[in-house]
């Protein structure tokens, strides 16, 4: 029975403009084209594109002789509940990044991240000291990340400016998919955190200590 | 910190606060509070207490092989001195 329930897909009750009920297969939509007849996925995308605005990620311009746009692509999820009932419809504009060339569209692209070893090294000493230890995740945050290089974006698809569709974005913050987007959040990080008067640990880059 | 999954520690709970404020004050944030999760370690905090184990981690490597319903054999995991 549990096997019949985990292979069957979630049918949902739709009806159209005529009021005829519809029976339509709610999946997660592989392209622009297979989303943009959805209310929800619009507004999904429509949400997406208001926070690049909100975070001035790009501005509409030329592209620069010598420079090629990184075209985009839209990638849908639906987040789901333990019972499996849709909670959200969620949509991400990403960078096709693996066309970038090191040198030309990137430098560097490495980002230490902690060592397990030092998580139990940590959790060690503060359980020894009997400390509480608090945890904190940052929201979406490669795209707080600031470029260095010049990057070109095409337009997302659907939302083109009218009369500018040949114009690209530049980007002045990273967006999911760029190669150094995790080097370019790191860099914010490490700059943010020295302001407030942490050191990084020099052995293990993952870490930073404030105080004695 | 790992990306941008970060833990925090200090004697004064106020100075954890008081990191939390900075940082939301910078970047937008999650508060999930005491540590409970941390790159598949599970952690618990106690009055007089830390228990850390990766329970869910090792059933994930068994499900992942195939191998959950293999029978369970004693493995020595005390440690000695020479």
């Amino acid at each position: 029975m549990n096997d019949i329930y985990e292979h069957t897909s979630v049918i949902e009750l739709m009806y159209d403009s005529d009021g005829e009920a519809l029976l339509v297969e709610m999946e997660e939509p592989t392209s622009y084209q297979e989303a943009a007849g959805y209310v929800e996925w619009t507004k999904a995308m429509d949400k997406d594109i208001q926070s690049f605005e909100k975070n001035k990620t790009w501005k509409l311009c030329q592209l620069r002789v010598g420079h090629r746009p990184i075209r985009l692509k839209w990638v849908f999820k639906l987040k789901k509940n333990s019972d499996g009932e849709v909670v959200k419809h969620k949509a991400r504009l990403v960078s096709k990044g693996y066309v970038q060339k090191k040198g030309v569209d990137f430098d560097e692209v490495f980002a230490p991240v902690a060592r397990l070893d030092t998580v139990r090294l940590i959790l060690a000493m503060v359980a020894n000291r009997g400390w509480q230890v608090h945890h904190l995740d940052v929201k979406s945050a490669f795209l707080h990340g600031e470029l260095d290089e010049e990057v070109y974006v095409k337009q997302p698809e659907g939302y083109e400016v009218k009369g500018k569709e040949n114009h690209v974005l530049r980007l002045s913050k990273a967006l999911y998919g760029l190669r150094q987007a995790p080097r370019a959040w790191n860099l914010r990080l490490d700059r943010y955190l020295k302001k407030l008067k942490f050191r990084r640990c020099a052995s293990e880059q993952g870490v930073y200590i404030r105080g004695e | 910190m790992y990306v941008d999954d970060l833990i925090v520690t200090r004697e004064d709970p106020a100075e954890i606060g008081e990191f939390k404020r900075q940082m939301t004050n910078e970047f937008e944030m999650s508060d999930l509070g005491l540590l409970s999760y941390y790159l598949g370690i599970e952690v618990g905090q106690y009055k007089d207490f830390t228990t850390v184990k990766q329970t869910c981690y090792a059933k994930k490597i068994l499900e992942q092989f195939g191998t959950v319903q293999c029978s369970k054999v004693p493995y020595g995991t005390t440690c000695k001195t020479a």
